[in-house]
């Protein structure tokens, strides 16, 4: 029962994650309009069979700006979460086959991480280092390791113990070696399940960020930046409000479907 | 009980020196002097004048000296003035973190009162209709914008219908009604900010009563109760209720962070002069003492709200003070 739920979940989370991939990937066709293209005579129609998703307050197509919006959000939410990966593993490794000082100073440091509210830090890092894409997925993941470090610790701690590694120990292998070829490989899983539930939040820190007009900056279209507009036009266009939150909720959900899925598959085998 | 409390308190000593560190290292990463700031590109302001000033703050001291008074002004929570209006940093936070606090505290009760009951009556039947629709909400609570969600009830039930107010914490003209009618007021609206600050938290809530309630009722001892003929009702609430909510206190002590970072994008929409719309602000003007000051508060309340959940844990299980070293 639990298990037909959870490959449900897999299959319905991957089939919209694909569906959005290829969406991004061919956004230049896939989309109707020039994302950027003004037209003020166009300007806040409701959607209609030339404008799929209606118009903004600039005449821009909507469809076509959430098109090319999935592009920001996938490369930042899925980039953010490789930095946050990369830095996770490696001190959660080190603190986990070292352990001793090393490893409470590494924990110590992630309490003192995990204190500060992650947005308060974020909203800090963009003003101090500016707001381009590259910096907002090195900001995301800089903020975001610490979940992936005591991860791969527990799962270092746990296999350190483990007879293979005793063997690779007594054969004299090197830390490296040991840690890069029969540490990571057997701790991968379920940190790439931890990395999928990762990337949903990151995509919603990065709308929330652009939001607040601290993210991707205008008029480079995100699905965050999208929803100022709809900020300044309540109760005049729903459809500058619904479609884009619609479509943050929706990429966000199948990643947490895929993620929750893979993690009760992962605990039954 | 008091040799418990000891030693947590001086277990947040480490974590006390190691926020203040980082707190001062971001300083300090910054480009431009805190103190020189605004002096800079003033022409009227001679070099030796410059240099006076940084005398004056100490910043021609080495580091570890000016962290060392820095976190001594800290400990008396003299966070310094704010550059954007040289009222003392202190003042601004105290005068703000009434309204995040009550905010926040309501939007916990709603979460407790809303997100325990739900995930009682879904582990009570696994995997019947009720559990799965509490999962879909669960997912829909950790998948939702939450700030998205904010516009869309301000849309329908603020704009179109015009059931509630969308913005501050005072209607127009309300300082002469008398006080219930200013506190219906008040409550009229709190009612979005506190229900858009406890979604995110209640589809938390919820899971994690759940699966702590499926799991003791797998227990031994419930299998007693039910065995010697207890009603189900009080196998739930007696013996099941009171060993699964436990655990509950801790999650309320992790998600003090949570809520205050929260607080930076609801008070920011709902325009309410709280603790995140001044940190949002102060980040805006490049007030940099504000800041500072901001992080160190809002991690010193992290630390407060985790000790105060270890306490009560202690309180409520016996097992945590008698249990020697343990945790």
């Amino acid at each position: 029962m639990r298990r037909r739920a959870a490959d449900l979940w897999v299959r319905i989370g991957g089939g919209v994650i694909v569906a959005l991939a290829v969406l991004a990937v061919a956004a230049p066709s896939a989309a109707t309009h020039d994302p950027n293209a003004i037209d003020l005579l166009e300007a806040l129609q409701p959607p209609s069979a030339l404008h799929w998703l209606g118009t903004d307050s600039l005449g821009r197509d909507l469809y076509s700006r959430l098109v090319f919006g999935a592009r920001i959000s996938l490369l930042v939410g899925v980039g953010a979460i490789g930095v946050a990966m990369l830095i996770g593993t490696a001190l959660g490794l080190a603190a986990g086959w070292y352990g001793g000082w090393v490893d409470s100073a590494l924990m110590r440091f992630v309490d003192v991480m995990l204190c500060f509210p992650t947005f308060f830090l974020l909203l800090a890092i963009v003003a101090l280092i500016g707001q381009s894409v590259a910096n907002i997925i090195l900001i995301i993941g800089v903020t975001g390791w610490m979940g992936v470090a005591r991860l791969v610790r527990a799962e270092v701690l746990s296999l350190k113990e483990r007879e293979f590694i005793q063997a690779a120990r007594v054969l004299g292998f090197g830390a490296g070696r040991i840690m890069w070829r029969h540490l990571l490989p057997n701790a991968l899983s379920p940190v790439l399940v931890s990395a999928t539930l990762g990337i949903g939040s990151a995509i919603l820190v990065e709308s929330g960020l652009s939001f607040l007009g601290l993210g991707v900056q205008p008029p480079t279209p995100s699905w965050g930046n999208l929803l100022i507009d709809a900020k300044g036009t309540l109760g005049v266009a729903w459809w500058l409000t619904l479609y884009p939150g619609l479509a943050i909720l929706c990429t966000v959900l199948a990643f947490n479907l895929l993620g929750e899925g893979l993690r009760e598959r992962l605990g039954r085998s | 009980m008091l040799t418990y409390l000891i030693r947590r308190v001086l277990g947040l000593i480490p974590l006390g020196i190691g926020i203040t560190l980082l707190c001062f290292v971001v300083i300090h990463l910054t480009p431009g002097d805190p103190a020189v700031v605004g002096t800079d590109l003033n022409p009227k302001i001679s070099l030796q004048a410059r240099q006076r000033i940084k005398e004056f703050y100490g910043l021609n001291d080495p580091l570890p000296v000016q962290y060392g008074r820095w976190v001594a002004r800290v400990a008396r929570l003299d966070f310094g003035r704010s550059l954007a209006d040289n009222r003392p940093v202190s003042e601004k936070i105290a005068e703000r973190i009434p309204v995040t606090l009550t905010i926040n505290v309501l939007s916990m009760l709603l979460i407790l009162l809303l997100g325990l009951p739900i995930g009682i009556v879904a582990a009570a039947k696994p995997h019947g209709v009720f559990d799965h629709a509490t999962t879909l909400l669960v997912f829909l609570g950790f998948s939702m914008p939450t700030f998205w969600l904010a516009l869309l009830l301000m849309q329908w039930l603020g704009v179109q219908w015009q059931w509630l107010p969308i913005s501050g914490l005072q209607g127009l003209g309300t300082d002469s009604w008398p006080w219930w009618e200013r506190g219906w007021d008040l409550a009229r609206h709190l009612a979005l900010p506190v229900f858009v600050s406890a979604f995110g938290g209640l589809a938390g809530v919820a899971r994690y009563m759940r699966s702590q309630m499926v799991d003791v009722l797998q227990q031994d001892y419930i299998r007693t109760a039910r065995a010697k003929g207890l009603p189900e009702p009080r196998v739930l609430f007696d013996h099941a209720l009171r060993n699964a909510l436990l655990p509950i206190i801790t999650i309320l002590g992790l998600s003090v962070p949570g809520l205050l970072g929260g607080s930076v994008i609801f008070e920011t929409i709902f325009a309410i002069p709280g603790l995140g719309r001044l940190y949002y602000d102060a980040v805006m003007a490049r007030d940099l003492m504000t800041v500072m000051g901001l992080l160190t508060i809002s991690a010193g309340l992290t630390l407060l709200g985790n000790l105060l959940a270890d306490l009560a844990y202690a309180y409520a299980d016996p097992r945590i003070r008698v249990g020697g070293q343990g945790g």
